[in-house]
């Protein structure tokens, strides 16, 4: 049983996953609140037949979901906050409790604040926050609590909860169904500010660079173990 | 090969980026124009293999599962409801707001248009309309005899007669406001129409419940800031090139797997 081409087989689609989920990093350069996500190769190994040794290929065991912050870009708009530091934003989702760092906010017809994508805001108690149709100045504090016209009309919730759990929802949000939430109380919000995606174009182009001469090198490992198996077959036959 | 059609979405997102960019651009010197700004969401992701999928018969599972992300989508074109610059004109039918507000127009279909854009003319009866004659609801009519006529803060016109020294009311323009007014639908013409997301109108007088004040000899500009545009289109073009980079990549790993021997 020869392996050369499985081994190689396994490392090219494992890269061309790789390329995919580049890809997706790349195609949401320009998406608020949108967290990179980086591949994680590990080794499978699978016992030979008869001999002692092994024989390892490289799967893409795990995707994990970079959480380094954005950057911030200051707008006009006093429905865009963003989270300095760590935590996400609350939000009502159908399927569970739902997170998202994209905090373009705006009102929908009940004057309820939802994201850019029509899911309504939470505050701590897990309640939507109504915004009073006649508020001239809506100001949003440094920890979240939303005041019009001078008056508190609900406190958005930053909360954080462990990475593992973060599932990824698309419409930039995170479901993590039932996991406990902890507040985090000295989270900074910024009004004004939406914080962009977190992924680096230097170094989404690095990795690209990287998978695609990767391919080509296994690529080239497949071509000469072909090579290496027609010289046996010609040796051995004695043309 | 995925990477193809992600990298496709993300172009025209970017495309997408760009022609709201152009919009701005183009609409710089509109009166009371809205900037718009497209904002994009990640699409929904594939799972190749779920958290917490069993990895032995002892009982063990997967801590972390493998999802697929599949691109991303425009998720909504916001308009940008901050306050244009007051530019004074003098004309007595040029009324911007200052503050939150839009004027009511009728339709010649009767039915409801909202704009921020307040340059009004006079039509042959007298009535106040829009550049493009439809009425200023609340008909008022200006007398023909009429010398001069103020509006003040709160949207009430007054008439000046000659040989009387006090002007007379003649009417209040009024505003209405939206619970969500980056609901409004655009139509064109610089009008907006109500929608569900828009919520319904609310009558007010100009300078109550939060309406914003009118001001008689002004007019708003665009609120298109045209650095920051620029600066966005220069960003646009690079997160375009980007992408194409992608599809080249993968197009280049796809050629070489049709040359393995």
């Amino acid at each position: 049983m020869d392996n050369i081409g499985y081994v190689s087989v396994a490392r090219q689609n494992s890269l061309k996953r790789e390329l995919d989920s580049i890809a997706h990093n790349i195609a949401n350069i320009s998406t608020n609140g949108y967290r990179r996500e980086g591949a994680l190769f590990s080794e499978q190994v699978e016992g030979m037949e008869n001999a002692e040794d092994e024989v390892s290929f490289a799967t893409l065991s795990k995707r994990y979901i970079d959480l380094t912050p954005g950057e911030l870009k200051t707008t006009g708009n006093p429905f865009d906050v963003s989270i300095d530091g760590p935590g996400f934003f609350r939000i009502e989702l159908e399927e569970g409790q739902g997170l998202t760092r994209d905090g373009a906010f705006s009102l929908n017809g009940a004057n309820q604040l939802i994201t850019s994508t029509g899911a309504r805001v939470l505050d701590e108690s897990g309640a939507a926050i109504t915004i009073p149709p006649e508020a001239e100045q809506i100001d949003i504090a440094i920890d979240g609590a939303i005041f019009a016209d001078g008056a508190a009309v609900g406190k958005l919730a930053v909360v954080d909860v462990d990475p593992a759990l973060l599932s990824r929802m698309g419409h930039n949000a995170f479901n993590v169904g039932e996991a406990e939430l902890t507040k985090i109380p000295d989270a900074t919000i910024r009004q004004y500010a939406i914080e962009g995606s977190n992924v680096s174009p230097v170094q989404e182009l690095a990795r690209l660079i990287e998978v695609q001469r990767t391919y080509e090198l296994s690529k080239s490992v497949t071509d000469e173990d072909n090579d290496r198996i027609e010289q046996t077959i010609r040796t051995l036959s004695g043309s | 090969m995925r990477a193809l059609s992600i990298a496709a979405t993300g172009m025209d997102a970017q495309q997408t980026r760009v022609e709201t960019i152009s919009n701005n651009l183009a609409n710089m010197n509109t009166t009371a124009f809205s900037a718009r700004r497209a904002e994009f969401a990640d699409l929904h992701y594939q799972v190749v293999q779920a958290a917490g999928a069993s990895t032995s018969s002892t009982g063990s599972v997967a801590p972390e599962g493998v999802q697929m992300g599949l691109g991303v989508r425009t998720a909504t074109i916001s308009m940008d409801m901050t306050q244009g610059t007051l530019k004074n004109t003098g004309g007595d039918l040029d009324l911007a707001i200052e503050g939150k507000g839009f004027f009511e127009i009728t339709l010649p279909s009767g039915e409801s248009a909202y704009t921020r854009d307040g340059s009004f003319k006079r039509s042959s009866d007298g009535l106040i309309v829009n550049r493009d004659g439809f009425s200023l609801s609340g008909n008022v009519a200006i007398p023909d005899n009429a010398r001069s006529i103020t509006i003040n803060a709160e949207g009430e016109i007054y008439a000046y007669f000659e040989s009387q020294p006090a002007g007379q009311q003649i009417g209040t323009i009024n505003l209405v406001t939206f619970a969500n007014a980056k609901g409004l639908e655009p139509m064109g013409g610089n009008l907006y129409r109500q929608t569900e997301a828009s919520g319904n109108p609310i009558q007010g007088q100009a300078g109550q419940d939060g309406i914003g004040l009118m001001r008689q000899g002004y007019l708003e500009e665009s609120n298109v800031d045209v650095v920051q545009q620029i600066a966005e289109l220069i960003e646009a073009q690079r997160g375009y090139e980007l992408n194409s980079k992608v599809i080249s990549a993968a197009d280049q790993m796809m050629a070489s797997t049709t040359q393995i021997r």
